[in-house]
Formats: C-alpha cells, sequence, structure tokens
C-alpha cells in the first residue's frame, strides 16, 4: 500500500504539473482541497481523468469526486476498491 | 453623454433566422433545443444542442450577396444576421464613419476542425488553404466587414462569454466620443467540436434541457448564432433618418478575480456589473422592468446570479428569466443574441416565459417568470457573465 | 482636410486626448527583459524563427501557482507583473489585452486530446487556458483588481485596440489608469499552417536572411505591456495620437500621416525618431518605402523586426523601445536603420503594418 501511494503521488504531481514537486511532500492524511495542497475545482476534475485513465474508474458527478479525493489515504483506498484496471 | 440609439438588430439562433422567428417561439415558449445535426461530434446526441436548424450550404442560400465571404459556417451565421440588421436602413451616407466591433471565442474552428490534421503535414500541399486562416478570429471578421462596407473599423473581443456584450460597450463608448458615426456590434459563434468537448470536460453540460434557476440545474446546453446592432450616434441619425428602436442607456463591465472559471458563491462581480450599469444610466433598481438574465443553469453561475440579484433589486426583484433555454448558451453571441430579445420585449410590451423551472434555489428563493406576459416595458438589464471573472451588464431603454 | 483622412486619424478625429504611458516592459527574442533596455549582444534566429527568451519563472511563482498556466500565458503574467511593479505596484482601473493567436500551445493540445481520446474524458486545463482572455483573469486574481477587463483578438489591430480602448475610458475619465499589453506564441505546428498560407520567407539558411528582400517574413513572438496614465506625472513618454487603417488604397497611408502630423502643427521635419515595422517582405514593403521618402535627413531611421519577428502584435516591439529610449535619453544601437543628425528626441513616428491588412500609426512625444 506504501508503494501504491507513492505511485499514486506521482500521478498527481504529473496530473496537475505541479513541476518540482516531491511525493514526499504530500502528506497521506492531509486534506487535497482547500487548506492542505490547496487543490480546487478544476484539479478535482483533472484527478477525475486521471482516474478514468489509470484505472478505469469513472466518476460523472464532480462533486463525488470531491469526497473520493479528501486525501491521499481515501483516494489509494478507493482506487484499490473499484479499480477496472 | 451623449444617446446611443439602436435603429437596426439582426438575429440567427436555434429559433431561427430573424427577429420575427424568435419572437413567434419565444412568445409561444417554445425552445429551439435538440440533438444536433450538423455539429461533427459524437456527443451530437448526447446533450441537447441549440443548433441553428440548416446546414452551412442552406444558409448560404438563404444570404442575398455572399460574394466576399468563405465558405464558413461562422461568417454565414455572422452575414444572415448582418444583413437583418440593415433591412430598411440605408447604406453609408457620406461623411458617416462607420465600423464592426465583432466578438467569437474560437473563431472559424467549426470550418477547420475536421481538416486540422491534414494542415498541419508539411508535406501534404492543400489545393485551397485560405479557410485555415479562419484559424486567427479576426478572419471571419474581416469578410464580413467587407460584405457590409464596414471596413473604416473592425475590430474582434473575445472574453469568452461575455464577448458581445463587451463588443456592445465599446461600440457605444466609441460614438459617445466622436471616433465613429454609427457601428455594427454583436457577436457569432459556431457549434464546434472543440467547444463541445471543452465544456464537457468541466462536466458542465446537461443530459437535458437546461433549468436556469433552478435548485435541480445541472449544467448547461451550448448553442450556436449571431446577432448585432446598428448603434448610431444623433449625428449620423439626423443623416440617416433611421428611426431608433430603442436607447442603449447604460452598461458597465467588472472583473472580479475571483477564480479563473467560477464566479464567486456571493456573485460580486454580478452585482457590480449590474449596479455600475443602473447608475451609468441614472436609474434607480426600481425602475428595471425586467432582467434578461445571463442565467447558464450551470450550478455555480445561478446561484452567484441570484444572489447578486437579490442583493441588488432587495425584496422587490423584477420579473426575470433567462433566454438560454431557448437557444443554448450561444458564448461570443449570447450577449447580442439576448440584447435583440431585450429589444423585442422593449418593442412590443411584452416579456417571455422562463422554461424547465421547477423548485427555487433555496439560498435565495428566487423565480423567473413563467408565463408570457403584456408589460409596461420601460428599462431591460441583461447580463452576460464570462469565464476568468469578466461580467458585463447592458441596460436597453424604451425610445420615445 | 480631405474626409478621408479624417475619417482614418481615431484620436484626434474624436475627441480623445493623449495618454501617457509610464512604464513598459518587453519579453522578446531579444535580452530585452532583465535591464528593460536593448543594450545587450544581439541574439539571431533560433532555427528559421525568433523565439523569446524566458523569464526565470520560480523567481515569481509557487508551484501552485504555476501548475496551470502555459507557456505564453505564464510569458504574459510575468511581463505584466514587472510592468505593474515599474508602476509602483498601483492597482490599474482597467486589464485590457491584445492577442492575435492566445495561448495556441493550449489549443493545439486540446485538439489533439479530443482526437487521441476519441472525445471521451479529457483534461479540462487546456481548454480553460485556450480562452484568448484567461490571462487577463489571471493578471487580475494575482494582483487582486477588480476593474475593467477586455481582450481584443483582431490580428494585427489586437494591441492597438487595446490601446484605444484603454485611451477612451481614460478620456472620459471613467479609468484613470490601464495596464494595456499584448502576448503572442508561435509554435512547430502552426508555423506550418502558416507556412501554407505564405507567411514565411522561404529561404532561411543564415541569421543574414533578417535583413534580405525576399516575399514573406521571419517569424517572431513576445509579450509587451504598458502602465497608462490619464495625467503626465513621471510618464516618460506620451501617446498624441493613433490612426488605424485596414487595407487602405492607394497613398491613403501617407494621407493619414500627413494629415496626422498636420493635426498636431507638425512636419516631417519635426519628426526626430522614425519606427518602423518594416521586415524585408517584399510584398508589403512598399508601404514603408513610401514613407521613408517622405522623411527628413534629421530624422533618426529606426526598425525592430531584424529583432523581434513579424507577429500580430509586434508594434508593441517597438512602443516598448519608445518608451524606453525616451525614458534612458538614448538610442538602441541595434535598432538603428540610417542615423539621423539631430541631437533631440522629442517626437516619434511608429509605423506598423500587418501583411498589408491592418496599418498602425502612432504619434508619439517624448515629455
Amino acid at each position: 500500500m506504501e508503494d501504491f501511494k507513492r505511485t499514486l503521488k506521482l500521478q498527481i504531481i504529473e496530473a496537475l504539473n505541479l513541476q518540482g514537486m516531491q511525493p514526499e511532500e504530500i502528506d497521506d492524511n492531509a486534506p487535497l482541497f482547500g487548506d492542505g495542497l490547496g487543490l480546487d475545482s478544476i484539479d478535482s476534475l483533472e484527478l477525475i481523468v486521471l482516474l478514468e485513465r489509470n484505472y478505469g474508474i469513472k466518476i460523472e458527478d464532480p462533486r463525488e469526486g470531491r469526497k473520493v479525493f479528501e486525501s491521499i489515504h481515501v483516494m489509494a483506498d478507493y482506487i484499490q476498491a473499484n479499480r477496472k484496471k | 453623454m451623449p444617446s446611443v440609439f439602436i435603429t437596426g438588430m439582426g438575429i440567427v439562433s436555434a429559433l431561427g433566422i430573424g427577429t420575427a422567428s424568435q419572437r413567434e417561439k419565444l412568445a409561444a415558449g417554445v425552445s429551439g433545443l435538440g440533438p444536433a445535426t450538423f455539429l461533427n461530434s459524437i456527443h451530437k446526441t448526447e446533450f441537447p444542442f441549440g443548433e441553428v436548424p440548416f446546414s452551412t450550404e442552406e444558409l448560404f442560400s438563404k444570404l442575398s450577396d455572399h460574394s466576399k465571404l468563405q465558405q464558413s459556417r461562422l461568417q454565414a451565421l455572422g452575414a444572415l444576421a448582418l444583413e437583418e440588421c440593415f433591412t430598411g436602413g440605408a447604406q453609408q451616407p457620406a461623411g458617416i464613419r462607420q465600423g464592426l466591433i465583432n466578438a467569437t471565442t474560437v473563431g472559424g474552428m467549426t470550418d477547420i476542425e475536421d481538416r486540422y490534421f491534414e494542415l498541419i503535414k508539411p508535406e501534404l500541399i492543400e489545393p485551397d488553404m485560405s479557410l485555415a486562416a479562419g484559424l486567427d478570429c479576426a478572419t471571419g471578421t474581416e469578410h464580413l466587414a467587407r460584405q457590409f462596407n464596414l471596413t473604416d473599423f473592425v475590430t474582434t473581443i473575445s472574453t469568452a462569454c461575455s464577448s458581445s456584450a463587451n463588443a456592445i460597450q465599446l461600440g457605444a463608448r466609441l460614438l459617445q466620443q466622436g471616433v465613429l458615426d454609427r457601428v455594427v456590434c454583436g457577436g457569432v459563434d459556431s457549434l464546434t467540436r472543440f467547444t463541445v468537448n471543452g465544456f464537457n470536460s468541466l462536466k458542465n453540460l446537461d443530459r437535458n434541457a437546461c433549468k436556469p434557476f433552478d435548485s435541480n440545474r445541472n449544467g448547461l446546453n451550448l448553442g450556436e448564432g449571431a446577432a448585432y446592432l446598428l448603434l448610431e450616434s444623433e449625428r449620423s441619425i439626423e443623416k440617416t433618418g433611421n428611426k431608433p428602436l430603442a436607447v442603449l442607456s447604460g452598461y458597465a463591465n467588472f472583473n472580479e478575480a475571483f477564480h479563473p472559471t467560477a464566479p464567486s458563491p456571493e456573485g460580486l462581480g454580478a452585482y457590480e456589473a449590474m449596479k455600475r450599469t443602473l447608475e451609468k444610466a441614472g436609474i434607480s433598481p426600481a425602475s428595471v422592468s425586467f432582467i434578461n438574465a445571463h442565467g447558464t443553469a450551470t450550478l455555480n453561475n445561478d446561484e452567484a446570479e441570484s444572489m447578486a440579484i437579490h442583493r441588488l433589486f432587495g425584496e422587490t426583484v423584477p420579473p426575470f428569466a433567462s433566454t438560454k433555454v431557448y437557444t443554448g448558451h450561444t458564448l461570443a453571441a449570447s450577449g447580442a443574441i439576448e440584447a435583440v430579445f431585450s429589444l423585442l420585449s422593449l418593442q412590443h410590451q411584452e416579456i417571455y416565459p422562463a422554461l424547465n423551472f421547477e423548485t427555487p434555489i433555496e439560498a435565495t428563493g428566487l423565480i423567473p417568470c413563467q408565463t408570457y406576459q403584456e408589460l409596461q416595458v420601460e428599462h431591460i438589464l441583461s447580463n452576460s457573465f464570462g469565464f476568468g471573472g469578466n461580467n458585463a451588464s447592458l441596460l436597453f431603454s424604451r425610445y420615445d | 482636410m480631405d474626409l478621408a483622412e479624417i475619417m482614418q486619424v481615431y484620436f484626434s478625429a474624436g475627441m480623445i486626448k493623449p495618454i501617457f504611458i509610464r512604464t513598459a516592459r518587453a519579453v522578446s527574442a531579444q535580452d530585452s527583459f532583465n535591464s528593460n533596455d536593448l543594450l545587450q549582444p544581439v541574439r539571431s534566429l533560433t532555427g528559421n524563427r525568433f523565439t523569446y527568451l524566458e523569464p526565470n519563472y520560480q523567481d515569481y511563482f509557487t508551484i501552485m501557482q504555476l501548475r496551470r498556466m502555459s507557456r505564453i500565458t505564464r510569458l504574459g503574467l510575468v511581463t505584466a507583473i514587472e510592468c505593474l511593479r515599474d508602476a509602483g505596484d498601483i492597482q490599474p482601473e482597467a486589464i485590457i489585452t491584445g492577442t492575435g493567436k492566445g495561448s495556441l500551445t493550449d489549443t493545439e493540445k486540446f485538439i489533439h486530446a479530443v482526437r487521441e481520446f476519441g472525445e471521451g474524458t479529457l483534461n479540462p486545463s487546456p481548454f480553460i487556458q485556450s480562452t484568448y482572455n484567461s490571462l487577463n483573469g489571471l493578471i487580475g486574481l494575482h494582483h487582486h483588481i477588480n476593474s475593467y477587463n477586455s481582450t481584443y483578438v483582431h490580428s494585427g489591430f489586437s494591441l492597438e485596440h487595446a490601446l484605444l480602448d484603454a485611451a477612451i475610458q481614460l478620456n472620459e475619465q471613467s479609468i484613470r489608469t490601464a495596464l494595456v499589453g499584448s502576448f503572442e506564441e508561435m509554435t512547430p505546428e502552426h508555423y506550418i499552417i502558416k507556412d501554407k498560407l505564405d507567411f514565411w520567407k522561404k529561404e532561411i539558411d543564415s541569421p543574414d536572411a533578417v535583413m534580405k528582400s525576399s516575399p514573406g517574413a521571419i517569424s517572431g513572438e513576445g509579450s509587451f505591456f504598458f502602465f497608462l496614465d490619464y495625467q503626465q506625472g513621471a510618464a516618460p513618454l506620451q501617446l498624441v495620437d493613433l490612426a488605424l487603417l485596414f487595407e487602405p488604397g492607394e497613398g491613403a497611408v501617407l494621407r493619414a500621416m500627413e494629415g496626422m502630423l498636420k493635426q498636431h502643427g507638425l512636419g516631417w521635419d519635426q519628426l526626430d525618431i522614425y519606427l518602423s515595422g518594416r521586415n524585408q517582405d517584399s510584398r508589403h514593403d512598399h508601404y514603408y518605402e513610401e514613407v521613408e521618402h517622405c522623411l527628413s535627413a534629421t530624422t533618426h531611421q529606426l526598425h525592430f523586426k531584424h529583432l523581434s519577428g513579424e507577429f500580430d502584435t509586434a508594434a508593441g516591439f517597438g512602443l516598448w523601445a519608445a518608451v524606453r529610449m525616451a525614458e534612458t535619453n538614448q538610442l538602441f544601437p541595434s535598432m538603428i536603420r540610417k542615423q539621423g543628425s539631430t541631437p533631440s528626441m522629442d517626437y516619434m513616428l511608429l509605423y506598423n503594418q500587418y501583411y498589408g491588412k491592418q496599418h498602425c500609426i502612432y504619434l508619439l512625444k517624448k515629455t
């Protein structure tokens, strides 16, 4: 699971174009939106694309996405439980 | 400030070609939304669109003269609206400086996107490259300007969904400061795979007909079309003898600097744009007869716009509605299309019903006008709000 | 004066008063940004075109800020930031930009994504950034500026229409200051399209190609920002008049220039500096040649396309140079085409045309 979280962080860094950020800088349990990493609604759409392209998970309603993207921890659990590839 | 008279208007939308066709459908509450026919996209039947119900060839066949135009859907739509603008109006009288202020979000993308991957292959020599110039927004505008002899001043504005409202504002200023005597202002956008997929990537396209100001709204529908207003100064009217349809009595543009695509929840930009427009016209909110709302039916816009309306008008909100449910969101054309709708209301002293509304937004409880009404209409406020926080409002007033 | 002349001269034909340019910034193919002058060694072509020198973005933005800005967007924002800083970080009351093509990188990225992913789930950022006014929004966000905001996308008039919009609002005093600028990039893909439209010279085998007359121009790119004020203050330069001519007929450019000079009580021999947009495109250089015939031997003749390349908003490079030369009281040596004899630099005329269609004449005065 720790390896997977690291992979996921690298994918997020690439998808959101966070040039120069290291995976270690993203806390597993800190919120991705708001006070934590500081992502916003457009990032949420980018992460939906990431989930579909990399894991075959389709999220139609962006509001649902925000729950999944609460933290790296929550996101990793959700992907492991729902991934199609 | 000198008055800005509106002496002509022309329009093409999903409701058809010409003002008469628009008025008939608006008054009867008939929407132009439906599956697309001419749009080349896998989404053409998945979402409703406000597509103009004619092929590009059919559009050209309806023009009396298109000798200076390219075989472009964008230009055909623009030309049909411009032709109507000049119906009954004289051609350029001597000593009158006239121009065209156009607006578009993606220019000739519709005409080019199917051939794009051939265009970028260096080894492929295209027999006719001229349409490729349409990737520059100026190209379509210049062809239209040449066709209608509007070449003293030619420009194109692109501020997303508020583009043609800004075109009308620039036109007003150029008249008021004596730079031009008369100017045609408006906008045109044709449906493109580029834009459809763009809005789909933002996940704000509704799979059903949109529900402006409804608590259960779920996004917008895209449309296409063109509309132009002929604005004239006093000096020009003396020479043309044209009779004003109405007066553009106020306008404002306000950038709220909140977020790249979303408005602030309290609708600061919308509030300031409307407030400043009324201040410019020197009228109080209570004098506004009707608000043609931006009302795209996206979650963010309608909430922010409702909050702004509520704040500006307090407990006595005038009748309001969004016509996006008739035409779809026509992007750069929408400000001018809705200006034409506002002028129709002023001309015929009537207002048109909102469609698809059931439940008010909880925070404001605002209910749009849902029936056709004959009403004394003095001033109509028309809103156009766009990406990047670009908010524009216009106020049209009866001419007597 | 003939009516046809008056019809083209915009500021003075209307009731528009001159405006003042307080600060100017340029990112170009030359080292014009850091020192804000043009005294560094000349940079030549990169391959067959001029590409701009990238500022060091890390000095300006955090990773989070940079994540959603593409090549030309971050460039435009940095140029605007420095222009505002030079003006003392005063919040402008309008942000108005001009661009012929906006962020081509994003437009192309999205066109490709639509095809590659079969119109499936797509990344929204390139679509958002492809919107022509996205830079305006970002400048507003970065400086928390609530103001008038507009973007002109009309080819060789884009920057000038932004200036005109600002001028009429400064004139009616609905605003007191404005940030006006342009941003333009070229991409390998778009270069091909414009090549098929005969925009470029065919033989670009050496850096000398920039000086050789032949059909076509050499592609360039850049961003220019100006802080405008309704009053003089410390502004080094005044934009006295601006004429815009679309597809002018025979002799109309000269008539407009003469009309403009006359309007302001000037003759050709009172021009100290002439800045020419001449680009060695043999199809359209005759416009510039006609003007050169009228110039006095006292006038310094400067040009700039051999340093910047050609693009929709390239006149901004000339305007930037005029502001900076006025401020520093010197000519930029690499721009001198023909040295004049006058020791003064009070009046300047900048003339630029874009592929014979859009013609712009600026009358400038050192304060």
